[in-house]
């Protein structure tokens, strides 16, 4: 059954995946997060972000359950590394399986490699250009407003990248291109001031920190999205998707 | 015995256009990628949110 398949293969890759993230965060990611903590506790109160329904000025919530520091702070981003890999290459391996089902496009650990840097540019590359991974404390536009510019970002990225793939029409080049800048030209959302509420040399640091915390995100979850998409195609080659169901 | 077999033609007819369309099985996939996707990444729960809070900062999915 192709369901059951696609589902097997995306749950391994998923595994894979999100090992491979949480190793590659251990390095820079996750400390760049708890010394942006740190400089979290020198804010003022409730200018954290200008969304349209409450004011999160501390980012565990008030009194809702959050994970102890530590050993269970660390499972359960090794879980929610997992789940998010999951849903990704869920998405990803359904694709590709699209590709060759529809469009005869060829599937190996090669192209493999190319579907995962495509992953890359759709889900982080670009939406970074516009908003870029924010550390916790820093200020956003209402987050409504940067959850719909960043989804719809992915959303056209992905499209305008799947249809200079199958497409075999020269009309691919300028409506994959358009796809692809639309969003930026749009604009993402974007506060008056990123570090509002903290002291000027607080601030500062936190700039620096930003800038770390960029090229930290986007080498880990380069690795990831290389892994994901060697192992997705690697497995879908070796478990071939049947041809009649 | 030709009943048989005709009736078992019918069955098969009758029950391959749902399960064996490739289209399904492929929307379903994605429509179930999605779903995980949205819990892990957007849910505003807020113990779900602190719980995947480093993850989503990581990821750069919009978090607070």
């Amino acid at each position: 059954m192709l369901f059951r398949r696609l589902v097997i293969i995306s749950l391994l890759a998923g595994l894979v995946g999100g090992f491979v993230l949480s190793l590659s965060q251990q390095w820079q990611v996750l400390p760049i997060i708890f010394a942006a903590e740190e400089y979290e506790s020198s804010k003022a109160e409730d200018v954290s972000s200008e969304s349209a329904s409450e004011s999160h000025g501390d980012h565990d919530h008030g009194g809702d359950w959050s994970p102890e520091d530590g050993l269970e702070r660390t499972l359960f981003t090794v879980l929610s590394n997992v789940l998010t890999a999951i849903g990704f290459s869920l998405v990803l391996v359904t694709l590709i399986a699209i590709s060759s089902t529809y469009f005869n496009k060829e599937i190996s650990t090669l192209s493999g490699l190319f579907w995962g840097l495509g992953g890359f540019i759709a889900v982080f590359a670009s939406p970074s250009f516009g908003i870029s991974p924010e550390l916790p404390g820093v200020s956003g536009a209402a987050l409504e407003f940067r959850q719909e510019w960043w989804i719809s970002t992915v959303l056209l990225t992905s499209a305008g990248l799947f249809l200079a793939h199958i497409w075999k029409s020269y009309w691919r080049w300028p409506i994959s291109c358009i796809l692809l800048v639309a969003p930026h030209i749009y604009g993402a959302p974007h506060p008056e001031n990123l570090y509002a509420g903290f002291p000027a040399d607080v601030a500062e640091k936190l700039a620096m920190l930003s800038d770390q915390f960029l090229v930290a995100t986007a080498s880990s979850n380069l690795i990831f999205w290389v892994s994901l998409g060697i192992f997705s195609g690697w497995a879908l080659k070796r478990f071939p998707l049947p041809r009649a169901v | 015995m030709s009943n048989t077999v005709t009736e078992n033609t019918a069955d098969v007819v009758q029950a391959t256009p749902l399960l064996a369309s490739k289209g399904l099985h492929l929307f379903c996939a994605l429509a179930l990628g999605a779903t995980v996707l949205f819990a892990a990444g957007f849910a505003q729960s807020s113990s779900v949110h602190n719980a995947a809070h480093d993850m989503r900062h990581s990821q750069g999915f919009p978090c607070h």
